[in-house]
């Protein structure tokens, strides 16, 4: 038998070693390196337990749709109540599903359950949770399935509980009506912090979220102040002669970069929060505006005019150097840095029209990201892949939503007026 | 097991106590003479002259009543002689029992000795028999290993003949094997060059199945494999992948992980959703897909 054995043994390896690059003892190997880039496609059952569930995945299926990275596979059949099995997904194409399920418990108290399987994988159980919420909470708890969903799926943390900051402009004749404005990340739920008849401009959420800080108009001359969002508490920051504008936070919420003219000329000045101390960061004769802290608060950004048209500067505040940052287009605004520092987003413009821009930071290549003529203030959300910015439809300002790889195009509900100057909040918590 | 002498003390002792009794027994009879009428004869007349007679007036009822008492006396000797005697003839009798009693022990003994003799006797004879039958089998025995031993040198003798017999034929036939042997050669030579011409040719289009069909599987998954956004091109992950012979994916295993789980899910289920992938149908060929090691790295993505 021995014998044998050591027979077929050799016959095995000299099979084997024909079929050149099979390793002895183990399987065929093969090698794949290229994939496709596409959406993931998602399904998402109709939810149990009547309009309110149903309004739970109006609400999931809207943010997924958002974030530009998922395609929601339609169901074709006729609307059922029932969940639909899972190879009947898989055959839609769709590579997970979602169902979930919200009952009423009483008292305006609701319960709702919900579960994200793999269809391809055969029905693999990838996330689900119970939860007990307030009736006024529904529409809070969609947003948050839709973080976990999209963090489950994609590995990242999702946007869908943050929120957005702009001014509304309301016309009455002659009169006029701004508010400052805070709203969920998909336009819903506004609230008024502030109303003026006085302009209000350049909102800009604190780091933890708590504060936005604005120039105010309503003493007839620029001043900056913040606004606690939760209770709304003011305070003043600057009110000197001329311009007080354009502030911007600092990564670790403790002092300020704002633009002020009390010079002559508008320049960049740090302010520290606690006891008011500034210092002036750039000098000359030309125009800086717009200033914006990079993530790791080593830089800011800043628009300056000293190379005859606008474009993006960088000053470094450990050295106080100041280099270039935009050699295309023949003008470049309002630049920010996405929060991995890999990308700036900014305000660019080639021949006349505007655009907002995507620039490699390696590359310096600017890439238009948008195409309409008027878009402009444009704000990264907290994961660096959506762009919210200002736009013109039917002559009214709105406010639209971009993938910094220009996947999504989408527009926030239009409201009464214009809608400008958006800022989009940090994570919460 | 008797032992002889203790036996012989023993039936001697009997025999005296035997002998002591019985001379007992016959000295008996002169002790029974009543003592009273000897003693009284002597008595009367040592006292009559020596004293002064006191005459004193005698009595009838005192004489009858000594005569009496004289007479119950007598009775009462008499009776217990008789008693005595009764009870020596039942010693004697018990005496004689017991006597009898140890002869008849004494003859079991003997006879028990006599039967343990022949007893014996018989072992003896039986191990002489036993002994004598054992020296004539180890005669017989010898005799046979003799007879084999004789038989065997036959053999020998016989096989040295045949052996050489054997030699003369063998090298004649060895010449003509030779001869033989070497058209063989010639003709298997010619066979086996057209079956390892064959072989090659089989190889070479297994080969190019197995490298056409490699192509395809990768494709089939490329194809299905949505990259995640922003993924790291330095990882990889690698996958064990089991075919069925239609090429239905039976079982995906996760054997190397990227440290990005999202990145092997990705791969994973592009696995399972290109099932089934395209295998050849000719058997030999696909027994080489049915095990299948991927390794996935995103270098790249299809515009």
């Amino acid at each position: 038998m021995l014998g044998g054995n050591a027979v077929v043994k050799q016959v095995i390896f000299f099979i084997l070693l024909v079929f050149k690059g099979i390793p002895f003892g183990y399987a065929l190997e093969l090698e794949l390196t290229q994939g496709i880039n596409a959406a993931l496609p998602i399904g998402i059952n109709s939810f149990v337990g009547g309009e309110e569930a149903n309004r739970v995945a109006q609400v999931i299926k809207h943010d997924l749709h958002l974030s530009g990275q998922f395609n929601i596979i339609p169901v074709s059949y006729a609307s059922t109540d029932r969940a639909l099995p899972i190879n009947l997904w898989r055959q839609a194409g769709a590579d997970s599903v979602l169902s979930g399920e919200i009952f009423p418990l009483g008292h305006q108290q609701y319960q709702a359950h919900f579960e994200l399987v793999d269809a391809a994988a055969h029905g693999k159980l990838l996330w689900s949770k119970r939860y007990q919420i307030r009736e006024e909470e529904l529409r809070a708890l969609a947003h948050h399935v839709s973080d976990e969903v999209y963090h489950t799926l994609t590995g990242e943390r999702g946007v869908f509980s943050t929120r957005i900051a702009y001014i509304l402009v309301q016309r009455n004749g002659e009169k006029r009506r701004y508010s400052l404005e805070v709203a969920d990340m998909d336009g819903f739920h506004p609230q008024s912090l502030l109303i003026s008849s006085e302009p209000i401009m350049s909102p800009s959420w604190s780091p933890d979220g708590t504060k936005i800080a604005y120039v105010s108009f309503e003493k007839k001359r620029s001043q900056i102040y913040t606004v606690d969002v939760a209770t709304g508490q003011r305070r003043l920051i600057t009110d000197f002669p001329g311009i007080n504008g354009a502030p911007a936070w600092s990564p670790d919420g403790q002092s300020m970069v704002v633009v002020l003219s009390k010079t002559g000329v508008p320049k960049l000045y740090q302010i520290r929060l606690n006891n008011g101390a500034m210092t002036q960061l750039t000098f000359g004769k030309a125009i800086d505006t717009e200033p914006r802290f990079s993530p790791d608060g080593q830089h800011i950004l800043f628009t300056s005019g000293r190379g005859g048209a606008p474009q993006i500067y960088q000053l470094a505040l450990a050295s106080g150097q100041i280099s270039r940052v935009t050699y295309e287009g023949n003008y470049n605004a309002k630049a920010s840095y996405t929060p991995n520092q890999k990308q700036r987003v900014m305000l660019h413009r080639e021949d006349k029209h505007f655009h907002i821009g995507v620039q490699d930071v390696q590359s310096g290549r600017i890439t238009a990201l948008t195409s309409s003529p008027l878009d402009e203030s444009p704000s990264i959300s907290p994961n660096g892949r959506l762009v919210l910015y200002a736009t013109q439809q039917q002559g009214r300002g709105v406010l639209g939503i971009v993938g910094i790889d220009g996947g999504v195009r989408m527009r926030l509900p239009s409201r009464e007026g214009d809608v400008q100057e958006p800022a989009w909040s940090p994570y919460f918590g | 097991m008797i032992q002889e002498k203790s036996y012989q003390i023993a039936l001697m002792m009997a025999v005296i106590m035997h002998v002591f009794v019985l001379i007992l027994l016959s000295a008996k009879p002169a002790n029974q003479t009543p003592v009273l009428m000897l003693s009284t004869k002597d008595k009367v007349k040592s006292i009559a002259p020596q004293e002064p007679i006191n005459a004193v007036s005698v009595n009838h009822t005192e004489v009858e009543a000594v005569i009496e008492r004289l007479k119950t006396q007598r009775l009462e000797q008499k009776q217990e002689e008789d008693r005595r005697q009764q009870a020596l003839i039942k010693q004697a009798q018990i005496a004689r029992n017991e006597r009898i009693k140890e002869q008849q022990q004494l003859k079991k003994l003997k006879e028990e000795a006599a039967a343990a003799a022949i007893a014996r006797k018989k072992e003896m004879l039986a191990e002489q028999k036993r002994l004598q039958e054992l020296a004539k089998q180890k005669a017989s025995e010898q005799k046979r290993l003799a007879e084999l031993q004789k038989k065997q040198q036959e053999l020998e003798k016989k096989q040295q003949a045949q052996a050489a017999q054997l030699k003369q034929q063998q090298e004649a036939a060895k010449k003509a094997q030779a001869l033989a042997l070497a058209e063989q050669r010639r003709k298997a030579q010619e066979v086996a060059e057209r079956a390892a011409a064959r072989q090659a040719e089989e190889s070479a289009r297994v080969a190019g199945e197995v490298d056409k069909y490699k192509a395809l599987i990768i494709h089939a998954i490329s194809r299905q494999w949505i990259l995640p956004d922003q993924v790291n091109h330095q990882l990889s992950s690698q996958f064990r992948i089991r075919l069925a012979p239609n090429g239905t994916v039976l079982d995906v295993q996760l054997i190397r992980s990227s440290g990005d789980p999202i990145l092997d899910r990705s791969a994973q289920s592009a696995i399972y959703k290109a099932s089934p992938l395209p295998v050849p149908e000719d058997p030999k060929a696909f027994n080489v897909f049915r095990d299948i090691s991927l390794t996935v790295r995103p270098e790249s993505a299809r515009g």
